[in-house]
């Protein structure tokens, strides 16, 4: 209900008119603020309240009272509210407390880092067998291709070794060109598919006639 | 004539500062003002003029004035001059006639300085104890009260006196 002093009865009975099921509007059922004064009371000259002196000094003596024990009350509360967060006692209790969670955050990190040194170890062994292995294996594999290798230069050395037996040398140069003089190889002929050497035109018919026959498998 | 007062009532009467000021030879510089509002004052307050600047050439002010002014207010000289300039147009000053001058300055003299002393502490509430008497608390407490530092309030605390919560009212009645 709206309060308005004196005009109470009126308001209220504004409000009876206005009063619907589902619109109950509280504000501005009377003149809105903004809108001039009303054409019927532009010349309305309010009355002024008249207070006694006594009941004006009374008054002014209980609000300036009140405001005075107030202030003195939310300063009161102020500095406990300040005591409350700075005090000493306070404070000590802040940093007991905070000690304690201190030793209980060393405690659990302490236990983290045991955990975590036991796991290491255990990696770092397993690591270092592994690596271990490898190069045994690594010392077994290049052992082995030494000794490949060996054997293929061996190998190489004694087909070496069967062919300088054909080489010419200062002591059968003579004798190897003898030879060679002696047997002429030409290479000029051509052979027809049935390996049938055909020697070339300075080639006598005699020659030719003693050719082998060429085949694929004499060839081969 | 008699003069028919229509419309609201004023709390001030008399003339605007301008309209005494404007008046006078040489603008009124040496003479004396006076507020018709500090009345209700048994001191004497009044202001000296001492300079006079219109204020004609700024929009919409002509009914003011800016006063330079030696302030007399219930009975203390103010150490330095004040400027009466946003409280000039309120009809409420009254020039006051050469030959009431010294009387003025003899009511001066004459003043006793104002004194007033208030209790500077006070019990705690009646609830707010009554609660920290619930917690084991201590409830003893006296709080100090402090007094505004006005230019004007000469209020001294007496750190010996406890102030009430009850009513003046009440208080006289019982001694009535």
């Amino acid at each position: 209900m709206q309060y308005v002093g004196k005009n109470t009865v009126v308001s209220t009975k504004f409000l009876e008119i206005s009063t619907q099921i589902f619109l109950q509007p509280v504000r501005y059922t009377r003149k809105p603020r903004w809108l001039p004064k009303a054409p019927s009371k532009m010349f309305r000259v309010p009355i002024r309240p008249q207070i006694s002196v006594e009941e004006r000094n009374e008054l002014f003596h209980l609000f300036t009272n009140y405001r005075t024990c107030m202030k003195a009350i939310y300063k009161q509360m102020e500095e406990e509210l300040e005591k409350s967060s700075t005090g000493e006692e306070v404070l000590n209790e802040i940093i007991q407390k905070e000690e304690k969670e201190w030793q209980q955050c060393l405690a659990i990190n302490n236990d983290w880092n045991a955990e975590v040194a036991s796991d290491r170890d255990e990696r770092i062994a397993k690591e270092k067998e592994i690596e271990r292995q490898t190069i045994l294996e690594n010392l077994i594999n290049s052992e082995e291709e030494k000794r490949k290798m060996m054997e293929m230069i061996e190998e190489q050395v004694r087909i070496e070794k069967e062919k300088s037996r054909y080489y010419i040398t200062e002591e059968n140069i003579d004798e190897a060109i003898e030879n060679a003089l002696n047997n002429i190889v030409s290479y000029n002929y051509a052979i027809d598919l049935n390996g049938t050497k055909f020697d070339g035109e300075n080639k006598s018919k005699e020659a030719d006639n003693e050719s082998p026959k060429l085949t694929v498998e004499s060839i081969n | 004539m008699k003069v028919k007062l229509i419309g609201r009532a004023s709390n001030v009467s008399g003339k605007t500062l301008w309209e005494i000021i404007g008046n006078l030879r040489n603008a009124g510089i040496g003479r004396l003002v006076t507020r018709n509002s500090y009345n209700r004052y048994e001191e004497p307050c009044f202001f000296k003029v001492l300079a006079v600047e219109p204020t004609a050439y700024i929009e919409n002010q002509t009914r003011k004035v800016i006063v330079h002014a030696e302030k007399i207010f219930r009975g203390k000289l103010y150490p330095e001059p004040v400027e009466i300039y946003s409280v000039s147009y309120k009809p409420d000053y009254r020039l006051i006639p050469k030959d009431e001058e010294q009387l003025w300055w003899d009511r001066l003299a004459n003043c006793k300085p104002r004194e007033r002393i208030v209790p500077g502490l006070i019990e705690l509430p009646p609830l707010m104890k009554l609660l920290l008497e619930r917690d084991n608390k201590d409830s003893d407490i006296r709080l100090p009260l402090e007094i505004r530092s006005n230019r004007d309030n000469v209020a001294q605390s007496d750190l010996s006196k406890l102030s009430s919560y009850k009513p003046i009212f009440f208080k006289n009645q019982q001694s009535n």
